[in-house]
């Protein structure tokens, strides 16, 4: 349902994404590894209409998304958490999350808000707080939960382990499951190698650009190259 | 004696009004497109005219034509920042500079053609009058401007804080990554604040016509004191014109009293310079985060 074919990606002359191919099937937790500058970011971004590809197609059930806006693309469905959080720190955890139900015009989205805050009881407290005043592990669960608000049929999560301790980084993760279990597809971008393999049900490892491996999370954990490239055994 | 000081000292006060409304517009532009709109004053001065248009014309009174003229000047800054200012804003603070200086000398240039370069003002039965309480004198257009400036401030941020599109702007003003993650479509937001900055604009901009005679030159002091007071008060805050326009309205009441109307510069100029040097981010402005 959701594939990338052939996408190749750059700053100008500068290529970041050579001849991406990428498929991930409805329900699936798909995790992508790759050391810093791989072009993860990248990738996710322009899935996200940040940027645009030089050429080769992202199709979302049935849709093209290259060339599509942002608008759009999340209107389809997609939310990216992006890295680093990118949370609007002036404003309180609550219109946070309320602008990640901004497209939303259904009635339920005083229910969703308080489903974001039984799950994380930390939000829900701070409610009212400035988001830029939250430590780390809170503005991330704030940044998920502004993404979980928009009821995305399929989660991109960048980076969500960056800084955190372990603890949070788990709890996090943990979620993750939980999320696909009620029926959202994600895909995770992790430096948390280990513990993202282990949740999702597939993975594509990218190197200088290029999908370099790719299979089941299991086969992936016990590859030794992988092994010792990204988890240091 | 007490008493003339106590008058200078509400004429600068009331003056604060017409001063506050000119710099909520150009402040809301500022603070959320970094945008430093250099024709704002023109804008002002043509809304000035169309007041006057529809009064010898049609016969509309000044206030009630206000609605009308703040929906003309909504839509029009919309088509603009949609159709034009978009494509420069998010780039270089120099282009948009360029940008608007061009669009300053096409609107003065052409108010020139259209109305000839003679000073006009909106002449209404009660623009040179004024109330009296305590003794003191109320001219009845600054004291209305400071009254609009009060209500304008709370709309302003009731809309600001309150509204879903008001959210928006927020946001967008904050960060526009993260803004367009949400769905949000930037060119419509920036569209949207600038309309809205044109139809305050063009609100104060009928306060100056009542009470000042004004020609098509009119246009560049009245940026400069919108920029002084946006300054003083803090980019962006709800709150920050109505602190900045009394201040400034004050200080140059009393200062050309005691120095000489003359010296009015060097007082907006110093308290502009004062302020950058000892606290940057305004009164009411927050240090970036």
């Amino acid at each position: 349902m959701f594939t990338i074919k052939g996408l190749t990606v750059g700053y100008g002359d500068t290529k970041v994404l050579w001849d991406i191919d990428l498929e991930i099937a409805p329900g699936e937790i798909i995790a992508l590894i790759g050391v810093n500058g791989a072009g993860k970011t990248t990738l996710l971004k322009t899935i996200m209409g940040l940027l645009s590809p030089q050429s080769g197609s992202i199709s979302y059930r049935g849709h093209e998304l290259s060339g599509l806006d942002t608008h759009s693309i999340v209107k389809l469905g997609l939310n990216l958490t992006p890295q680093g959080r990118l949370l609007f720190t002036g404003m309180s955890v609550e219109e946070n999350l309320l602008m990640g139900a901004y497209l939303r015009h259904d009635s339920d989205v005083g229910r969703d808000l308080k489903y974001i805050y039984d799950l994380f009881p930390r939000l829900g407290e701070r409610r009212r707080q400035r988001a830029g005043t939250l430590s780390g592990g809170e503005q991330q669960m704030c940044a998920l939960g502004r993404s979980l608000m928009s009821r995305p049929s399929l989660l991109l999560l960048d980076e969500m382990s960056l800084g955190l301790a372990p603890i949070v980084v788990e709890m996090l993760l943990d979620l993750v499951v939980e999320i696909r279990r009620q029926g959202t597809t994600v895909l995770i971008v992790e430096q948390d190698v280990e513990e993202a393999l282990r949740r999702a049900d597939r993975g594509y490892v990218l190197e200088g650009g290029r999908i370099a491996m790719s299979g089941p999370a299991p086969e992936l954990l016990n590859n030794t190259s992988l092994r010792i490239a990204y988890l240091g055994l | 004696m007490m008493h003339l000081w106590l008058q200078i000292i509400l004429n600068g006060l009331l003056q604060g009004g017409i001063l506050g409304i000119s710099a909520l517009a150009f402040s809301l532009q500022w603070g959320v497109m970094n945008l430093i709109n250099l024709a704002h004053g023109s804008f002002q001065i043509l809304a000035a005219y169309l007041a006057l248009v529809l009064l010898q014309r049609l016969g509309l009174d000044p206030f009630l034509a206000m609605p009308l003229v703040f929906l003309i000047f909504f839509a029009g800054g919309y088509l603009l920042q949609f159709g034009i200012i978009n494509r420069v804003v998010s780039g270089n603070l120099f282009m948009t500079l360029l940008l608007t200086y061009g669009l300053d000398f096409v609107l003065a240039n052409s108010m020139i053609l259209l109305f000839t370069a003679d000073y006009k003002s909106v002449n209404t039965s009660y623009a040179n009058s004024s109330w009296h309480l305590l003794g003191l004198q109320f001219p009845i257009v600054r004291t209305l401007a400071l009254v609009f400036l009060l209500i304008l401030s709370l709309l302003l941020w009731l809309f600001l804080e309150y509204t879903r599109a008001g959210r928006a702007i927020r946001a967008t003003s904050m960060s526009t990554e993260p803004a367009r993650l949400m769905g949000l479509r930037i060119p419509k937001v920036y569209a949207l604040t600038f309309g809205l900055s044109s139809g305050l604009a063009a609100v104060g901009g009928i306060f100056y016509g009542l009470s000042n005679a004004f020609s098509p030159a009119a246009g560049g002091p009245l940026t400069v004191g919108a920029f002084v007071v946006t300054i003083l008060g803090g980019v962006g805050t709800s709150w920050g014109p109505l602190v900045g326009g009394i201040i400034l309205g004050v200080l140059d009441a009393v200062g050309s009293v005691i120095l000489g109307p003359t010296y009015v510069n060097v007082i907006t100029f110093g308290l502009l310079l004062l302020i950058l040097i000892l606290r940057p981010n305004g009164i009411l402005g927050r240090a970036a985060a």
